[in-house]
């Protein structure tokens, strides 16, 4: 039985160049052309494809917003999306919103029909030269999600002597600013880190170990 | 003609003032009886009373009172008709508001005179009252205040448009040099100092002067102040001075100086972006249409010429992918499509990797996970500031370390970005009058088009940190 097939993009010549590679291959069979999200989601109801191909930048609604829906709806349909780019970013949200796979528009076409039919078997896979930068972008996030990161070099240093009891006029004096930029920073880090008083703030800085408590 | 009206109680008088006014030109009224004055005041228009002081009832100088205090008839001058040379009685009729005096009996040239006097006096504070309500008009539709400064006493006094200025009501700020200090931004009070000690002082007028003010609402207006010094006998007595708001003046100046800033660097970018594409697409074309064109030619009879054609296609292959990435490229300065299709974290996630790579920085991004998406407009507006505000970093900042943080609260958007670089002069982000930085400048009003609020701190060798606050206008729709 052949792999079942909707195929997604917003350009026609796109279109017809994948259905052209597709042809010369045994085992494929093209039940669906979409050329927008909602188009592609509408059509994986109807005729639950095996596979989905999805280009991510078109108009009504992106590859991201469809593959989630589709993973939603027709949750035995594999997606594939298929996008001109290799931001970290795009591939993340893509394998978040479910896809099983991240391919390059710029890649060799001849791999694509292996790719797919591994894909439609369960398997995972990003191009190779994406893989690197997703690495790296995803130890980045990994990184930022301290709260410590929330805060400034400068914040950090007016925030510790907030926790310490020093005055407004007592920080400014120290970090050689003005008491009005003192006054500001304050502001933004209680801003920042959803505080509505200065109580609150300590409080919520020394449990989230922001600052270092000495104790006498 | 001039309607002159006579209260007399003497018929004889009245008939002989009447005939005499007739032959000079004027017209007249009269009456016998002064309770009927206001009557016939109501009832015509009248330029000039003569007014009899002793009649029976109610006596002219306490009926002269009442027309003095008439919120109407105020204005007409009155003159006094006596018999009486009572020098106490003719000082009751000038403190009352007598603008002259006839002795009975009357002659003919002393009427005549006396009447014209009156009359071009009366049309001489006309004309000062109209020129006062048009000056009065002018200097509220200018914004301006006038203020006058006794030398002697040290007091001042405030025009009621110097309290629009300052934004406060005479009772609660009363006028005086310390509240005038007060109202001054704290940024400027080094220069208003010694302008205010030279002039007040040493009465010396230094120049003109413009300097910030903050209201109690916490809005900053620009002004602008001119004083001058009135001596009397070689000694200073009164300083008068003008006070006038110019922020809107100023605002439009730099408005236009920077929407023409923009327009030119609009140019300059089409500019760029026209070259780009013929420099490296067009030529890329060009390459692929001369290596297509001689490989058509060739029959590939033999295997060299096959393996030149095979070669040839490779090298084609390889500068469509060059054209390609070069095309991405130029797209991609021109509208970021992850803005759109992932939202403003990514965005500006992908593109501060991207400077990191090219300009070799080490910009952080702190996205805090409640972000959530924004309407688009306000996502882009975002996303250019920070685009300029990291691309003056790189230009001026002198240093490779800058951080991007970004969340929100209570649906306002929030965003951080600050550099330990080498910092700005206070004149140099001073957003209210002519900024220096133009770039600076439309990002403030970029922010306050969209409701929000932009607050900009920079020190030399501080580094500079802006932090804007944008709500969400959906939210407050609702």
């Amino acid at each position: 039985m052949s792999l079942r097939l909707v195929i997604t993009d917003n350009h026609p010549i796109i279109r017809s160049g994948i259905r052209m590679l597709f042809q010369e291959e045994n085992g494929f069979e093209i039940v669906g052309e979409a050329e927008d999200g909602l188009d592609a989601v509408q059509l994986c109801e109807q005729l639950s494809p095996d596979l989905v191909m999805l280009d991510v930048s078109m108009p009504k609604m992106n590859g991201i917003e469809a593959a989630r829906a589709i993973k939603e709806k027709c949750p035995d349909t594999k997606i594939a999306i298929f996008s001109s780019y290799s931001n970290p970013e795009y591939i993340t949200y893509a394998f978040e919103a479910g896809a099983s796979a991240y391919l390059l528009k710029d890649e060799d076409m001849d791999k694509l029909p292996p790719i797919l039919k591994a894909v439609a078997n369960g398997e995972t896979y990003v191009s190779k030269e994406a893989e690197e930068s997703v690495a790296a972008y995803q130890l980045d996030m990994k990184k930022q999600e301290s709260l410590e990161s929330l805060l400034t070099a400068r914040e950090k240093q007016i925030l510790q002597r907030i926790v310490d009891g020093k005055t407004t006029k007592e920080i400014a004096y120290e970090l050689e600013i003005s008491a009005r930029t003192a006054e500001t920073h304050k502001y933004n880090i209680m801003q920042k880190l959803n505080t509505h008083d200065i109580a609150t703030l300590v409080r919520f800085a020394i449990s989230h170990q922001l600052v270092s408590v000495t104790t006498e | 003609m001039e309607n002159i009206l006579i209260v007399d109680d003497n018929k004889q008088t009245i008939q002989q003032v009447d005939e005499l006014l007739s032959s000079f030109g004027y017209s007249s009224l009269y009456t016998l009886e002064p309770e009927f004055l206001f009557e016939i005041l109501e009832s015509k228009p009248v330029d000039l009373i003569l007014l009899d002081v002793h009649m029976p009832g109610e006596d002219g100088v306490s009926l002269l009172k009442k027309v003095k205090n008439h919120s109407v008839f105020s204005s007409i001058p009155v003159i006094m008709l006596t018999g009486d040379t009572d020098e106490r009685l003719l000082e009751k009729c000038f403190e009352a508001g007598a603008m002259d005096f006839i002795n009975k009996p009357i002659h003919d040239i002393v009427l005549k005179s006396r009447v014209k006097s009156a009359l071009s006096i009366r049309d001489h504070i006309l004309s000062l009252r109209k020129q006062g309500s048009s000056l009065k008009n002018a200097l509220q539709i200018a914004t301006m205040g006038i203020w006058e400064f006794d030398c002697t006493n040290r007091t001042m006094k405030w025009s009621s448009e110097m309290y629009q200025i300052f934004g406060r009501s005479p009772d609660e700020f009363p006028s005086s040099i310390e509240n005038f200090l007060r109202a001054v931004h704290p940024e400027d009070t080094k220069v208003i100092q010694p302008y205010i000690e030279d002039l007040f002082d040493n009465h010396k007028v230094v120049g003109q002067i413009d300097f910030r003010i903050i209201r109690p609402d916490e809005s900053v207006r620009i002004v602008h102040q001119q004083a001058e010094i009135l001596e009397k006998e070689g000694k200073p007595v009164h300083i008068l001075g003008i006070t006038q708001d110019i922020t809107n003046q100023q605002r439009s100046t730099a408005l236009q100086h920077a929407y023409r800033r923009q327009n030119q660097i609009r140019e300059e970018e089409r500019e760029r972006l026209a070259r780009d594409l013929h420099d490296e697409v067009i030529q890329i074309f060009n390459m692929l249409k001369l290596k297509l064109n001689v490989s058509t030619k060739l029959n590939c009879s033999t295997q060299h010429e096959q393996c030149w054609v095979y070669d040839n296609f490779e090298n084609c292959l390889e500068l469509i992918n060059t054209g390609n990435q070069t095309l991405r490229q130029i797209i991609n300065d021109l509208y970021p499509s992850i803005l759109k299709d992932l939202g403003l974290g990514p965005a500006l996630r992908a593109h501060i990797r991207d400077l990191n790579q090219r300009m070799n920085m080490q910009i952080e991004l702190h996205v805090s996970s409640g972000l959530g998406s924004w309407p688009s407009e306000i996502e882009l507006a975002v996303f250019r500031i920070t685009q300029e505000a990291l691309n003056n970093i790189v230009k001026h900042a002198e240093t490779p370390h800058a951080q991007v943080v970004i969340g929100q609260r209570n649906n306002v958007l929030w965003l951080q970005v600050e550099d330990q670089g080498k910092g700005m002069l206070v004149e140099e982000i001073n957003l209210e009058s002519m900024p220096k930085s133009l770039g600076l400048f439309l990002m403030k009003e970029r922010v306050s088009q969209l409701g929000g609020k932009i607050t900009i701190h920079s020190q030399i060798g501080q580094g500079t940190s802006i932090f804007l606050e944008i709500p969400n206008p959906s939210i407050i729709g609702k």
